[in-house]
């Protein structure tokens, strides 16, 4: 058994070993940098700070104006700066790409505007928006704590109707049963519970990207201590196989999208 | 002649070069020290023994049977005919010259390795190697280091993947001369290798 050599878990991390051992081990055990476009990234930061001040100025609704600022603070992110020279695309190409996916976020936008009543009636109404938590979760029944610190950032919390608040931007609707056991949804449940003793909700907004209805999606999921119990059990799990460094060599990751593929490539030497 | 510059007689009798019928996805490669070794598809030989007018129906017969007295050793034999000729040949398979790619086929990846050897026994091809016989064509070489090595070279790695021009490289180079010694001959090498290849990349983009 060898060190954990980590001084830290988010629940990406987690996600990232469930889905592929070999993709974790290049990202975040070897800590590899690859280059990336961020232009997903800016839209996703983006549209997030756009619905917080919507949702953070929910007081003063129907004013308009909250809809002009919380396009200003999109556009403040998601700039054409986010058009870089990776070399992934051409530049003309990510341009295209950029003022397409401009004008999508702005109708997403106008789409959570437009149904921001009917969101509140769906339970979707966060007061505090993107709280950083880092500390170690501990078991429910035998507070044994885990080795290292969770670390995570909630997208929005509602401490009086106990709701936890995910934005998600998706091209595709959310499997509702997939998502329910999410890494990210129960650390999320795990970390509130040991600050507040609550079990909380949560709720996913994922926001559909080029599509011209049913751009919202809402999922809303009840947890209790033994959803906590086994979470604290599947992470466990997790930074043992770490430990014994089993990163599945052996078994190599038939999905042909995932990114180990990706790593690999990079770092092959053989074939030139 | 080598390589692709070699040739065979197709089914029509006529001469046919290896250059003028594989694509670039039929063949790559192994570059070992100085020497290069052109490696070809199992494809690409199921495509020439079709052009060679190789009867597609192959006798295959199991020669040893895996045991756990034997090393796990599969042998089979491919015994291929055209026209008037016939050639048989052997595909070995056992725990040490089977890497992750076959593991799980082994008897497949056997009639494989046969088939492609006696293909280019019967057409004469000389000094090319079917991917079928390379054990860890698969492995990035980083492989070959351990654990503890790949975290400890992982920060260069990275540096040398993200390197967008000649002048990054070569002041990544300047910077390991002076760091050399801090680091194994395995993972210099393996390092070297890495920023030749980015090195290759950059010159070969425009």
């Amino acid at each position: 058994m060898y060190d954990l050599t980590l001084n830290r878990v988010t629940p990406s991390m987690l996600a990232t070993f469930e889905k592929c051992p070999m993709s974790f081990f290049y990202s975040y055990y070897l800590g590899i940098k690859m280059p990336q476009q961020t232009m997903h990234f800016h839209f996703g930061t983006g549209i997030h700070e756009a619905i917080d001040i919507m949702f953070g100025q929910h007081k003063n609704w129907p004013d308009e104006k909250i809809l002009e600022t919380a396009k200003l603070k999109f556009h403040e992110f998601f700039t054409d700066t986010s058009v870089n020279e990776v070399g992934i695309d051409s530049v003309q190409k990510q341009r295209e790409k950029y003022q397409d996916m401009r004008r999508d976020g702005l109708e997403l936008l106008d789409a959570v505007w437009l149904k921001k009543e009917w969101l509140v009636a769906e339970g979707v109404l966060p007061k505090i928006f993107e709280q950083p938590m880092k500390f170690k979760p501990w078991h429910p029944e035998t507070k044994e704590e885990l080795e290292v610190p969770l670390s995570l950032r909630i997208d929005g919390l509602n401490h009086e109707d106990r709701t936890i608040y995910e934005y998600k931007t998706s091209a595709s609707k959310y499997n509702p049963e997939e998502t329910r056991v999410l890494p990210q949804t129960l650390a999320y449940v795990w970390a509130i519970w040991c600050d507040t003793g609550i079990v909380y909700d949560v709720v996913y907004l994922i926001l559909l990207k080029n599509r011209k209805r049913e751009r919202l999606q809402v999922l809303r999921y009840q947890y209790d201590l033994a959803d906590i119990v086994e979470f604290d059990a599947r992470v466990r799990a997790i930074l043992e196989k770490i430990k014994l460094r089993d990163f599945n060599f052996t078994t190599p990751c038939k999905a042909y999208w995932c990114d180990c593929k990706k790593y690999k490539k990079a770092l092959d030497v053989n074939h030139i | 002649m080598k390589g692709l510059e070699q040739s065979f007689k197709s089914s029509t009798g006529k001469v046919v070069f290896l250059k003028e019928v594989l694509t670039k996805d039929d063949w790559w490669e192994l570059k070992k020290g100085r020497s290069k070794v052109e490696i070809l598809t199992h494809s690409a030989i199921q495509k020439i023994a079709d052009l060679a007018g190789i009867d597609r129906v192959v006798a295959y017969t199991i020669l040893i049977e895996p045991s756990y007295t034997n090393n796990y050793q599969l042998s089979i034999e491919a015994k291929i005919t055209r026209n008037n000729e016939c050639v048989n040949e052997i595909g070995e398979v056992n725990r040490s010259n089977l890497g992750k790619r076959g593991k799980n086929n082994p008897t497949n990846m056997a009639q494989k390795r046969a088939f492609d050897r006696a293909v280019l026994r019967l057409l004469g091809i000389e000094g090319m190697l079917s991917e079928e016989e390379l054990a860890d064509a698969d492995d990035t070489e980083m492989d070959h280091l351990t654990i503890d090595q790949q975290k400890k070279v992982a920060p260069l790695l990275s540096e040398i993947i993200l390197c967008k021009s000649k002048t990054e490289l070569n002041a990544f180079s300047k910077k390991m001369k002076t760091d050399k010694s801090n680091y194994t001959e395995d993972e210099i090498t393996y390092l070297r290798k890495l920023w030749k290849k980015q090195l290759s990349e950059l010159t070969s983009a425009f």
